[in-house]
């Protein structure tokens, strides 16, 4: 976090420069150059006040207007520092590829930043699902393309996720699981088909007779347990928490 | 046996069964004697709350609106509040404001004379449990000697700085007050027979090694 911390302040006057060097982005007017600026002076003031979520939304912006690298350099830098180790390995690649001409000790960094952060990103790895079929696949409800390719791969950062895969006429398949930095989980999508007919009314029917079974059970346990307790002898009574 | 009854005996079984040990909670039953109204004093009410210094009603803050009036009379009186929990690990506060309003909510009664007490662990789970405490008099004074022992006369109320302005046997200062503090020893229960200290050699309380009747109640039974 501290080395971060010193990139970002390192590079603070570099945007103006690096804008001025960029061709993406045009000419910039003199408003526009201010704005860029003011963003990513508040983005470094977040960075020194650990508000990594705001340092981002003004990183961003700030390399919208300017198409300055050090703004992207520094927009993925706080991705790591947040532990959005896709994210920042993805404006790396932007970095390197966009910015041909980065300064060499900036490539250096970015470089070695870069492997150090595709190495953080976990992996759901779905397999078995026939080539021929395009299920629809929410992760962290967020939907997943699918282009045909076997096995279907989600990258992630480390934390607790859930995946829903469906597929008509077929009950949806579920995963719910946590994964760590790194992490590559094989997930096996079964896909089973929905019951029709007499199987779906067999089924009600041993649903609706379990859940007043359940039901009989918990209203028997309450009545014992209420007639377990022991009774105040006064009719002046306190319930302590 | 009537059908009415034999269907209803495996339940009342199972119950028997269940209420001799698997009761989750536990009962004290507060008895606290209050003294007859003084001649010549505003006391006309006793309101009495109670609760767990370890919910944070401790005596010195204001405890709010949750209690019970009972209107002082001529002559003493007992008046019993079940205190019921579920966890063993907390303590019990009483206090008893003596006030002009039934729920002291007369100007007057901001500074209405309080009694205090403290009972140390009474709750077992599963078992019932028994303090009894005298409150002799109201403690409103004109001199230190009316307040027979739980504090100093100041300004017609009984109050303290320190311990050793509470000379009642028990009795400590805490938040201005003196409290009659019951230990946990004192905590009547689960035996049988007379004794004067509830816990044994060890240092356990009785409640937590046998199952006995309780000893004796001062208040009428309650349905």
């Amino acid at each position: 976090m501290r080395a971060a911390l010193a990139i970002v302040t390192l590079l603070l006057l570099a945007p103006a420069v690096a804008g001025a060097q960029e061709s993406r982005c045009g000419e910039l007017s003199a408003t526009q150059m201010e704005e860029a600026r003011a963003l990513f002076i508040a983005g470094s003031a977040a960075v020194e006040a650990g508000r990594w979520a705001d340092a981002i939304d003004s990183y961003e912006r700030a390399y919208a207007l300017s198409c300055a690298p050090s703004a992207l350099y520094n927009l993925a830098m706080a991705f790591r520092a947040l532990g959005r180790h896709r994210d920042a390995r993805d404006a790396f690649d932007r970095l390197m590829t966009l910015h041909p001409d980065l300064n060499p000790d900036l490539r250096t960094n970015a470089q070695q930043f870069r492997r150090e952060e595709a190495s953080r990103v976990a992996v759901l790895e779905l397999i078995d699902i026939d080539p021929d079929v395009r299920p629809e696949i929410s992760f962290d409800g967020r939907a997943i393309p699918d282009e045909g390719q076997r096995p279907v791969l989600v990258e992630t950062d480390a934390g607790s996720h859930s995946l829903v895969a469906r597929l008509e006429a077929h009950q949806p398949f579920v995963w719910e699981g946590t994964l760590a930095d790194g992490q590559r989980e094989t997930v096996q999508v079964i896909f089973r088909p929905i019951p029709t007919g007499d199987d779906t009314v067999a089924i009600v029917l041993l649903a609706v007779g379990a859940a007043a079974l359940i039901g009989g059970g918990i209203a028997l346990g309450v009545v014992l347990q209420d007639e377990a307790q022991l009774r105040p002898l006064s009719p002046l009574t306190v319930e302590l928490d | 046996m009537t059908s009415f009854a034999r269907s209803r005996l495996p339940l009342a079984l199972v119950s028997a069964l269940l209420a001799g040990g698997c009761a989750q909670n536990a009962i004290l039953e507060l008895q606290i004697e209050l003294p007859p109204a003084p001649a010549g004093s505003s006391a006309r009410f006793a309101y009495v709350q109670v609760a767990s210094p370890n919910s944070g009603f401790d005596f010195g803050v204001d405890w709010g609106d949750e209690g019970f009036t009972v209107p002082l009379t001529d002559s003493s009186q007992w008046t019993c509040v079940s205190v019921v929990g579920a966890s063993p690990e907390v303590d019990v506060n009483a206090r008893v404001r003596f006030c002009q309003e039934e729920r002291c909510l007369d100007v007057a009664d901001g500074n209405a004379p309080e009694s205090r007490i403290f009972v140390q662990d009474p709750l077992y789970i599963g078992r019932r449990t028994f303090v009894r405490r005298r409150i002799l008099r109201v403690p409103e004074c004109v001199e230190d000697a009316d307040c027979g022992g739980f504090g100093r006369c100041t300004s017609g109320r009984c109050g303290c700085s320190g311990d050793a302005d509470c000379t009642a046997e028990d009795a400590v200062c805490l938040a201005g007050g003196c409290v009659d503090r019951v230990g946990r020893c004192d905590v009547e229960g689960c035996i049988t027979g007379a004794t004067d200290n509830f816990c044994a050699d060890d240092g356990s309380h009785f409640c937590e090694r046998l199952d006995a009747e309780p000893l004796s109640y001062e208040c009428e039974l309650s349905e």
